[in-house]
């Protein structure tokens, strides 16, 4: 019995041990075969072999947070061959939700040993909930992030576009490409696991723009309208605050559609009014008179006496009336857009002080606006080669000069701003999304000329639009501006095209206290006249901005101060 | 077979020195199928989590992809061509003539009147205010009674 119950004490740690063995390996067996199964024979809809997550591009709001650049998606159908049961009903399913036809889809998914074939792009969620409503096996949809742009044409040029990798092109989203598309990460599946796995992408800023949304429609339907009334090629409106430099509007006809981006002309891309350099004509004594008085090469009270024409080292310039006007102030200069009077200035001035000044306005350089593909421009300076007094002469009454139309408006807005040039923007605040934001500051690029000179300046203007260009008045308002009509260079055969002109008017207003400055530029009209064309355009404009910004007539204002 | 080499044989002293070597030998084993045994359901859960994300990411983007449908919508619908449009079918027009009121800034006009005009009537006020009222008319009315003004009476057929 002893030796019995011996053996039976010995056996049982033998039988325990391997009993907690056999366990243990079962346990390790049934975690293995877990771990099999979602990690080595990882079917397809468990673990991706190759994920890739993008931050989702910012989106872009006007002033008054209209969203006018969305995130959207488009939907491409493909077919996995081998996992079509039945290829011929497949087909017919799919035919009416298609461009393909009926043989074109059968071609495409007949073939069971490929893996992929692409029978649709670029559809949208309507027309994917379609086909996949009908629950074919082996059809799949993918989404492809794209941007919608609310105001299409109407602000191409400002918005821009992404192509097809999403990349920022032109306006803002090309100038503002990295904020926008915030920071992607690459998942990798499989065996491996990733630390990626649980890193997150990083979404990109939302843009809050100074354009009004508002406004930009009410611009573009005016410029549709006097191109085609006035047979023009295009034009140019600029709507900015000259005492900030916010651009409320910025359009250009003909513009395109940022949604249409891949079937336009890729002329259109480029924006007319930073990228596309004419002689601004006229428009340009107002920069020539302020700088001439501000450096006091003449006085308030100078006169001249006005021959038509005059010689400038061999060369003949005349007013564009050819009439002798007699003994001229400056305000009668600018009244009649004599280019003598702006002659007799720049001569008392000299080429030095000249463009010095021209520089200060901001001319032949950048203006630092926002937006993407901007130029210079190009000033003859005395440094250049053949530059000679003729250049100097002609550039006081905007020829021979090439300025973008955002120059010119900026150049204006100093004068119309107490002197001081202000850098133009577009971009009032960019907003993270943990909600840092990066908040754009009105700069103060230089004072010009004195606020004295400024405001002489702008009493001259006021009265140009009083006394002699009345379809630019607003009844009520004081308006200051003033009009340019210039000759087209011909690169061709050289000197100017002897009919064709760019007609222009930039103004503000209230004059006394502006809070918008207008450019209003024409290409080409029928009529070539900047006082007959752009003078009521800028009208029409100005006075409904009177209104949308609630801004009171003149005795009004002077009553309540 | 494993168990005949890791196992005291019969008859042999669990503490001999070849037993010894054994338990050793067994602890090292335990704490090896331990360590596995953890990793392997660490490995697990991540694994099952892994798949519980994917699947709510998938969820995400499906959410993601109407909400933005909706917004495009939305833009499409609040787009200021849009809107004139709307306007336009509703029978509005663009103003005319924009015309603006000119208010009194005297001071007289700007004058805010007594805070006790302006207070609101605490509660009960409204009653004892019609009680006084009353009390002002039956008041009125005898004193009238006691001392009557005299009335120019208009006589018929006067002359």
């Amino acid at each position: 019995m002893e030796d019995v119950s011996a053996i039976k004490l010995q056996r049982q740690p033998r039988r325990r041990l391997a009993l907690l063995f056999t366990a243990l390996v079962g346990v390790m067996l049934i975690l293995a075969a877990r771990l099999f199964y979602w990690q080595v024979l990882s079917p397809e809809d468990v673990v991706p072999q190759q994920e890739a997550q993008s931050g989702v591009r910012g989106e872009i709001l006007d002033k008054h947070r209209l969203r006018i650049v969305i995130n959207r998606f488009e939907y491409d159908i493909s077919a996995a061959p081998s996992e079509i049961e039945n290829v011929e009903r497949t087909a017919q399913q799919l035919d009416p939700y298609l461009s393909l036809s009926m043989e074109e889809i059968l071609e495409r998914i007949r073939d069971r040993e490929q893996r992929y074939a692409l029978l649709a792009q670029g559809l949208s969620a309507a027309q994917k909930d379609g086909i996949m409503a009908l629950g074919l096996p082996g059809i799949h949809a993918t989404a492809r992030p794209r941007r919608f742009y609310v105001l299409g044409e109407e602000a191409g040029h400002v918005a821009g576009f992404v192509n097809w990798e999403l990349k920022g092109a032109y306006g803002v989203e090309g100038y503002y490409d990295e904020l926008l598309q915030g920071v992607s990460v690459s998942r990798s599946g499989g065996f491996l696991i990733n630390p990626h796995h649980f890193a997150s992408a990083r979404d990109g800023y939302d843009l809050v723009l100074t354009l009004d949304g508002t406004i930009q429609h009410m611009v573009a339907q005016v410029l549709q309208e006097a191109v085609e009334r006035y047979q023009a090629d295009g034009g140019t409106i600029i709507v900015m605050d000259p005492r900030s430099g916010a651009i409320w509007a910025m359009v250009n006809y003909p513009s395109f559609d940022p949604n249409e981006f891949a079937t336009t002309s890729q002329e259109l891309y480029v924006n007319p009014a930073i990228s596309h350099q004419y002689e601004p004509g006229s428009v340009l004594k107002v920069t020539t008179v302020a700088a001439a008085l501000d450096a006091g090469a003449i006085a308030l009270d100078t006169t001249y006496e006005d021959t038509a024409c005059m010689t400038v080292v061999g060369a003949t310039i005349c007013n564009w009336d050819r009439i002798a006007h007699g003994t001229t102030t400056i305000t009668e200069t600018l009244q009649h857009s004599l280019n003598v009077g702006a002659v007799h200035y720049v001569m008392a001035l000299g080429p030095e002080r000249l463009y010095r000044y021209m520089e200060a306005f901001g001319f032949g350089q950048l203006t630092g606006v926002d937006l993407a593909n901007e130029v210079a421009g190009m000033v003859r300076t005395p440094d250049t080669p053949d530059w000679s007094l003729v250049d100097l002469a002609t550039n006081s009454f905007g020829q021979g000069i090439a300025t973008t139309p955002l120059q010119v408006v900026v150049a204006i807005a100093a004068v119309a701003n107490g002197g001081r040039l202000m850098k133009p923007y577009v971009m009032e605040r960019a907003v993270a999304p943990d909600g840092t934001v990066l908040q754009t500051q009105p700069t103060v690029v230089r004072q010009v000329v004195s606020p004295q000179v400024a405001r002489e300046v702008t009493r001259m203007l006021v009265a140009v639009v009083e006394g002699e260009v009345t379809k630019a008045a607003v009844p009520g308002y004081s308006v200051a501006g003033k009009t340019g009509t210039a000759q087209i260079p011909d690169p061709e055969k050289g000197g100017y095209e002897p009919h064709a002109t760019i007609v222009s008017f930039v103004g503000y207003a209230p004059s006394y206290d502006p809070r918008f400055i207008v450019l209003v530029k024409i290409d080409r009209p029928h009529v070539p006249r900047g006082s007959e064309v752009a003078a009521p355009v800028f009208k029409t404009v100005a006075e409904w901005l009177l209104a949308y910004l609630a801004i009171p007539p003149d005795h009004f204002q002077m009553a309540s101060r | 077979m494993a168990a005949k080499l890791f196992l005291p044989q019969r008859g042999e002293s669990p503490w001999s020195p070849q037993g010894r070597t054994r338990r050793w030998i067994l602890l090292y084993l335990a704490l090896l199928c331990l360590g596995i045994f953890l990793h392997l359901t660490l490995a697990s859960q991540i694994a099952i989590l892994s798949y519980r994300i994917w699947k709510l990411d998938e969820q995400k983007q499906a959410l993601e992809q109407q909400r933005a449908e909706i917004m495009v919508q939305i833009a499409a619908m609040t787009a200021p061509a849009a809107l004139e449009e709307k306007a336009r079918e509703l029978g509005f027009v663009p103003a005319e003539e924009v015309l603006y009121i000119v208010l009194d800034r005297s001071e007289e006009a700007l004058m805010v009147p007594p805070e006790s005009a302006l207070a609101a009537p605490e509660e009960g006020t409204a009653e004892d205010t019609d009680g006084a009222a009353w009390w002002q008319e039956i008041i009125s009315r005898f004193a009238a009674w006691i001392a009557p003004t005299s009335r120019p009476v208009e006589a018929e057929g006067s002359p």
